[in-house]
């Protein structure tokens, strides 16, 4: 292979599911023709735009299937993608926009001086046939990557077609090609998630899966059940998964017996590991657990991978041998490469360049030692060398693992701090419930003397500026330590804070006690919604903002928090949609339309609209009685009628009532509707996010979901407004609205009557109704609009 | 009947929370984030807060889409049976955003 345009090519001969993404709610498929049709498409819409070969896009978003449909499509056209983190702020897009003179930029936040394409809607822009692919040489330039760089201005790499085809060739020997199910939580502005997370599997016609969150539970969850054979993490999120699985009491077991992977995840085949060095320890850890770990060295400037260090191979420390294709020797105690995976320039910048390369090879920049047996060893960056004013030189990685080795220290950072002689050895600390004083002594006690500590200060934080792989951002933390005076700063020690009071402490600075009010802890109404959001994302419940006044307490909080937890998952029956109860259900079913056929004369119009329908979809309808399900579901073909769940208002069946016979009638009337009617709860007060998961889950198992949008049943015959909770569902789980009117249901049932009368019912099926880009507002109003016309 | 309603910000504050996504998509819809500065974002705040504030009622950040050059409030089905008309006015000075709301019952 020559180019990847090649691998492009070869998508639309595979098999199988390309990409599965997930959006929180429900889960999206493309398979490998459909991916090779949107990518041509989208080339075909970059062209229309006026993009020409060698010109620049810029690609500013998560990870989604249409990052990679613009990728892809940046590639067929012969343009130049860059690739941008979406943590990089608005000012860094615009310098790199005018460094490239970028034509484009492809997000979903668009910037007013550069002409944006939305990327969330890119699919919905795709009216021109699929594009020919523009003929493209190895030497064309495939991107430019801009390096997070843990110090100094960012570079831009500048990749070819040549670099990438030998980065795959070299995995392709290592990997077995099988049909693999990959999760990656890496950014796909990141070489290695490119290399090893996009291109890697599209290759081997794998499947790749995108999550919305990098949630540890919702991570340890979907590989469970998405079977994920091999996972692609930085060494950060091991940790996070490690604590996270920490948690269960059947922890020591697994440990001990190796069963961890066998029981938790008996799909996964290894874990690959790059970003950033990998600690020990935790390598260690999860071996014990019985996941294989498979290491590699590489960075930006070397398409991803210079060495591997497989799983059988237990080496310690190394990072392993250099893969094939790849020339690796160690000059000046400096790793240097050469190899067709190496870049050829930084973009626009040809001294940075020339400073990077001699005599061919290029200078990575962390200094090694390689053994006999070409097992490769970093001893730390060359950048955070720190040199004493005695002349020796350090690396600050050594002094941070016996750091983080010490009781009391959540994580460390060590840098050199200038002084008119050399550098000084200066710790800065994360600590939990440690005392400053006695860690720095427990340390000094096992460096060499040259390696002593002569100076500590506590960083003020929750955390270290990270980049977003999560490696510390050494420059920034020096800077902030020289603004401050060393040793102590003017907070005190942070003990170890519960997740509650740290989510807390993310947005101020005062003392966080259990009867603070957030009016005492100076929250604008603006820091209540986004105490929300991150509550939200922290305890995985729905916090309704509008809890959080001024004069809530933090206790009052928790307390919300706990009550919200408790109440996540109170009303889901899934059993109900297990086959033999479907089945039972058909037939008493059949029993209740006889009884309602004979109360309602029925006239049936539009069924047509329906009878071409494959796939969940939602129905809405006016409610005016009881009877309407069932008259709603008779009319329904039965194809689509067996794999319907109506949607009932939750608050019927459990709002608090005092008289008996109302608690009895909602026992009796909770365990009807969901058995025989197989209806599911939809909150309309609150937890209305826990209910729009569920519904996502209904329409991924294939399900149809009936929905009356007024929420109630009207008494005087006019519709009531609708709810927006309908424009939700509709955006949310993108299936088509087919909206139905019922008539003459009023006078048979209405509200309050418990003996019905018969008579006659007009039941009109609609189109069904498509959406695209309109927003919730917008697509409530269609749908009430499209249902009044009926 | 009248109401009025109003509310400023300060616009570093929501320079902060620009790229946490979950933050933008609780409380802006999609077209309201264009063009994406902390300016512009700030003031399409405001006017959500000041209009709940003349309503007298909790935000529901998606029930109103803030819309055009002279900005407009769209509404829900369900509000806007009970509003009759919304006027709406936005500024911006150095680091805040101001917002007011008039809305007739």
């Amino acid at each position: 292979m020559n180019t990847i345009l090649e691998l492009i090519d070869s998508l639309k001969e595979k098999e199988g599911i390309a990409l599965t993404s997930f959006n929180g709610y429900r889960h999206f498929h493309y398979t490998y023709q459909e991916l090779y049709d949107l990518a041509s498409r989208t080339a075909a819409l970059l062209d229309h735009i006026g993009i020409n070969k060698k010109d620049v896009v810029l690609i500013w978003g998560p990870n989604q299937p249409e990052w990679v449909a613009a990728f892809l499509a940046c590639i067929i056209r012969g343009a130049i993608a860059v690739p941008i983190d979406v943590h990089n702020k608005p000012d860094f897009v615009e310098k790199v926009q005018k460094q490239t003179k970028a034509k484009l930029l492809i997000t979903n936040t668009p910037l007013s001086q550069i002409k944006s394409l939305s990327l969330n809607n890119l699919f919905y822009a795709l009216q021109f046939p699929p594009s020919q692919p523009r003929e493209c040489f190895e030497k064309d330039i495939v991107e430019i990557l801009y390096t997070s760089g843990t110090t100094g201005e960012p570079k831009g790499v500048a990749l070819s077609h040549k670099n990438f085809c030998a980065s795959l060739l070299a995995l392709q020997m290592l990997i077995k090609p099988e049909k693999h199910t990959v999760l990656s939580v890496l950014p796909l502005s990141h070489i290695f998630e490119q290399v090893i997370g996009l291109l890697l599997p599209l290759q081997f016609g794998a499947r790749i899966i995108y999550l919305p969150s990098l949630k540890p539970s919702l991570l340890l969850d979907s590989i469970r059940k998405e079977r994920v054979t091999i996972l692609l993490l930085m060494p950060r999120m091991m940790e996070l998964l490690l604590v996270e699985l920490q948690c269960s009491p059947l922890y020591s077991f697994y440990s001990l017996t190796k069963t961890g992977k066998l029981l938790l995840a008996p799909s996964l085949h290894f874990i690959v590991v790059g970003g950033a060095p990998l600690d020990n320890e935790l390598e260690r850890a999860w071996e014990k657990l019985g996941f294989e770990v498979l290491q590699g060295y590489g960075m930006t400037e070397t398409t991803a991978l210079l060495t591997c260090l497989l799983p059988e191979v237990h080496v310690h420390n190394s990072v392993g041998k250099a893969v094939p294709g790849v020339e690796l020797k160690v000059e000046n105690d400096e790793i240097v490469v050469r190899g067709d995976n190496v870049f050829t320039a930084y973009y626009r910048n040809k001294q940075k360049t020339s400073a990077a390369f001699s005599k061919g090879w290029f200078k990575t920049g962390d200094m090694g030692e390689c053994d006999s047996a070409g097992f490769i060893y970093i001893k730390g960056r060359k950048k955070d060398m720190i040199k004493t004013s005695s002349g020796f030189t350090i690396y600050p990685e050594d002094i941070e693992a016996v750091l983080k080795k010490c009781s009391g220290v959540r994580d460390a950072c060590v840098i050199g701090i200038p002084t008119r002689k050399g550098e000084k050895v200066h710790a800065v600390l994360l600590l939990e419930n440690g005392n400053p004083e006695e860690v720095i002594a427990e340390a000094n006690k096992q460096l060499d003397e040259i390696q002593k500590i002569t100076d500590y200060s506590l960083w003020p934080d929750r955390d270290f500026p990270r980049t977003p792989l999560q490696k510390v951002k050494k420059n920034v933390v020096l800077g902030i330590v020289l603004g401050i005076t060393p040793k102590r700063i003017a907070k005190t020690q942070r003990e170890r804070l519960p997740p509650l009071k740290a989510t807390i402490a993310q947005l101020t600075t005062k003392n966080i006690l259990p009867n603070a009010q957030l009016r005492d802890l100076d929250f604008s109404s603006l820091d209540r919604v986004e105490l929300a959001t991150r509550l939200e994302q922290e305890f995985l419940t729905d916090v309704d903002e509008n809890e959080l006044r001024p004069e809530t307490t933090v206790a009052d909080v928790e307390k919300l928090i706990l009550k919200g937890i408790r109440e996540r998952e109170v009303h889901v029956r899934r059993w109900t949609r297990w086959s033999i109860i479907r089945l039972i259900r058909v037939v008493i079913q059949h029993f209740l339309y006889i009884v309602t056929a004979l109360l309602c004369r029925r006239v049936v119009k539009g069924r047509e609209n329906v009878s071409g329908i494959r796939g969940p979809v939602i129905f809405i309808a006016n409610h005016a009685s009881h009877l309407d399900t069932p008259v709603l579901l008779m009319s329904l073909p039965f194809s689509l009628r067996e794999k319907i769940t109506p949607a009932a208002w939750e608050e019927y069946f459990f709002e608090e009532r005092k008289e008996w016979y109302w608690k009895v009638y909602q026992l009796f009337a909770y365990n009807f509707t969901t058995i025989f009617w197989n209806a599911f709860m939809f909150p309309q007060t609150k937890g209305f996010r826990k209910a729009l998961r569920y519904a996502g889950e209904l329409v991924d198992d294939g399900w149809s979901i009936l929905v009356f949008p007024e929420g109630a049943r009207t008494t005087t015959g006019k519709l009531l407004p609708f709810k927006e909770g309908i424009g939700f569902l509709a955006k949310e789980l993108k299936i088509p609205i087919v909206p139905i009117k019922l008539e003459g249901l009023l006078p048979i049932l209405p509200r309050g009557k418990i003996i019905p009368s018969p008579g006659k019912v007009m039941v009109k099926i609609g189109k069904p109704l498509s959406f695209t880009t309109e927003s919730v507002v917008e697509i409530t109003k269609y749908i009430e609009d499209a249902l009044k016309r009926l | 009947m009248f109401n009025i309603g109003t509310d400023i910000v300060f616009i570093p504050k929501i320079k902060k929370i620009l790229t946490d996504s979950s933050f933008l998509n609780r409380v802006f819809h999609e077209d309201e984030r264009t063009p994406f500065t902390a300016e512009h974002l700030a003031g399409i705040y405001a006017a959500k807060e000041a209009f709940f504030k003349a309503l007298g009622k909790d935000p529901s950040w998606l029930s109103v889409h803030i819309k055009g050059k002279a900005p407009q409030c769209v509404l829900t089905p369900q509000l806007a049976q009970k509003i009759k008309h919304t006027s709406l006015s936005i500024s911006h000075d150095k680091e805040y955003a101001i917002a007011q709301v008039l809305v007739e019952l």
